[in-house]
């Protein structure tokens, strides 16, 4: 059996069995990875503080053809995030980016630009004052990661490039925004400013170590509230437990 | 082809936690073997404990007697009250022997992966107990994870307007342990929480 040591970060916990815990974890060299931490409950040995939700850690495990979970050998905590469970909303924040990758990803494939914009979201969450802006970031690169990057900067319809105009419409099902004069007669529309539009864009093709820039505006985060969770949720085919929890503790 | 009733019995089964559809075949066929006094008296417990067994009206443990006899007896120190995620921790704690206080169960903790908030958890019951001036301390006893940080936090934030003690469990190294093992996280938990002799 091979062992494998790779960096990752927590994103899904579950007890199993008396001791033994299933922990689902997404590797920079791997993707998403679920195994079996056996004894994580009663011995902390092995694993200590480092088997908690988020946790960004180094890890090793053993792997086998025929087994769908892999055997976690050895868990060692790089960064914990510690101010990420400080307050309700930052926690449902962390939940969230986690949700979406352990939901939207297949197993073992590996994507490390995605992992890496999770380690930075985090570290941003982690960092105060934390920002409603971070989900909207989040959501637009991993809609470019994984290949549903909505067309936000020509209409669908007319081809035409959205440079003027008060207000254009987002279009869920079909992934992107339609011109005041194609969206005419057209139902289910989610209204649209240019300024976000254009902020969107740029959440999308940033560097990463550039994307704290971004500013949303509270018109840009309130209409892009409108359209990206429900995009998601669009292609993933269900509700996000998170979303639904977020929408809770918001009233 | 396998026999109705026991195809029934075995989805049944495989409804409890841990269980699979090959360990639920094989405890099928353990009751198939055993005397129909054995069987019965097994299908009796389940239905006795949900007609007999109930949560406790104060402290939201569970009892088969309302209110339970932790909240019915004379305690010394129930002037202290010791939050806990279930019925499980309670019993934990009640097997040290040392705490003499009283108790609530949240029946869960703060957890947006699996859409549990504040309003899901006995939090409101527990500020009410709260508000009746009788408790001076609050020990939060929740787990020392991600979530029941979160839960702790959360009521410390809602309690401590209240003028009352919040204490926190200790945190970091467990008897028996050894320093050089244990992770930086833990140490560190330690060192925060260490108390003068």
């Amino acid at each position: 059996m091979p062992e494998y040591r790779t960096t990752a970060v927590i994103l899904t916990i579950r007890d199993y069995g008396d001791i033994d815990r299933i922990v689902t974890f997404y590797t920079s060299d791997f993707g998403k990875v679920s195994g079996i931490a056996k004894g994580a409950k009663k011995s902390l040995k092995r694993f200590g503080a480092a088997l908690d939700l988020f946790s960004h850690v180094d890890i090793s495990f053993f792997t086998k053809e025929t087994l769908s979970l892999v055997r976690i050998n050895h868990c060692h905590l790089k960064q914990s995030f510690p101010s990420l469970h400080k307050d309700i909303t930052s926690m449902s924040y962390g939940s969230y980016m986690a949700e979406l990758i352990n939901e939207m990803t297949a197993e073992r494939v590996a994507h490390r630009e995605l992992f890496h914009t999770l380690i930075k979201l985090l570290s941003l969450i982690d960092s105060s004052p934390f920002k409603e802006d971070y989900l909207r970031i989040f959501e637009m690169r991993f809609l470019v990661a994984s290949g549903f990057r909505p067309t936000l900067t020509h209409c669908l319809d007319c081809k035409q490039k959205l440079e003027k105009g008060p207000r254009f419409w987002f279009n869920i099902p079909r992934g992107g925004v339609v011109c005041p004069s194609c969206a005419l007669n057209k139902n289910n529309l989610h209204p649209v400013s240019l300024g976000t539009l254009k902020l969107l864009e740029q959440a999308g093709n940033l560097t990463l170590d550039k994307i704290e820039r971004l500013n949303f505006s509270s018109q840009a985060l309130e209409e892009s509230r409108e359209i990206m969770p429900h995009f998601v949720q669009y292609h993933l085919g269900k509700e996000l437990k998170s979303l639904k929890f977020l929408e809770k503790i918001r009233g | 082809m396998i026999a109705e009733a026991l195809n029934r019995l075995v989805r049944e089964l495989t409804k409890l936690p841990s269980i699979g559809e090959k360990t639920a075949l094989r405890m099928a066929f353990h009751i198939i073997s055993l005397p129909r006094s054995e069987a019965q008296s097994l299908a009796q417990s389940i239905i006795e404990i949900k007609e007999k067994v109930t949560l406790c009206s104060v402290c939201f443990n569970i009892t088969d007697c309302n209110p339970c006899s932790i909240c019915e007896s004379d305690r010394s120190n129930s002037d202290t009250i010791c939050v806990v995620e279930s019925p499980a921790h309670l019993a934990a704690f009640e097997r040290t022997g040392q705490f003499k206080g009283i108790y609530h169960v949240l029946q869960g903790v703060i957890s947006p992966l699996r859409n549990t908030s504040p309003d899901d958890l006995k939090i409101k019951e527990l500020v009410t107990r709260l508000q009746q001036g009788k408790v001076k301390e609050v020990i939060l006893a929740m787990n020392p994870t991600r979530e029941g940080e979160t839960t702790a936090i959360y009521l410390a934030n809602i309690i401590k307007p209240l003028s009352l003690k919040v204490t926190r469990i200790a945190q970091g190294i467990p008897r028996g342990g050894e320093i050089e093992y244990l992770d930086e996280s833990t140490l560190k938990s330690s060192l925060e929480g260490r108390r003068e002799l």
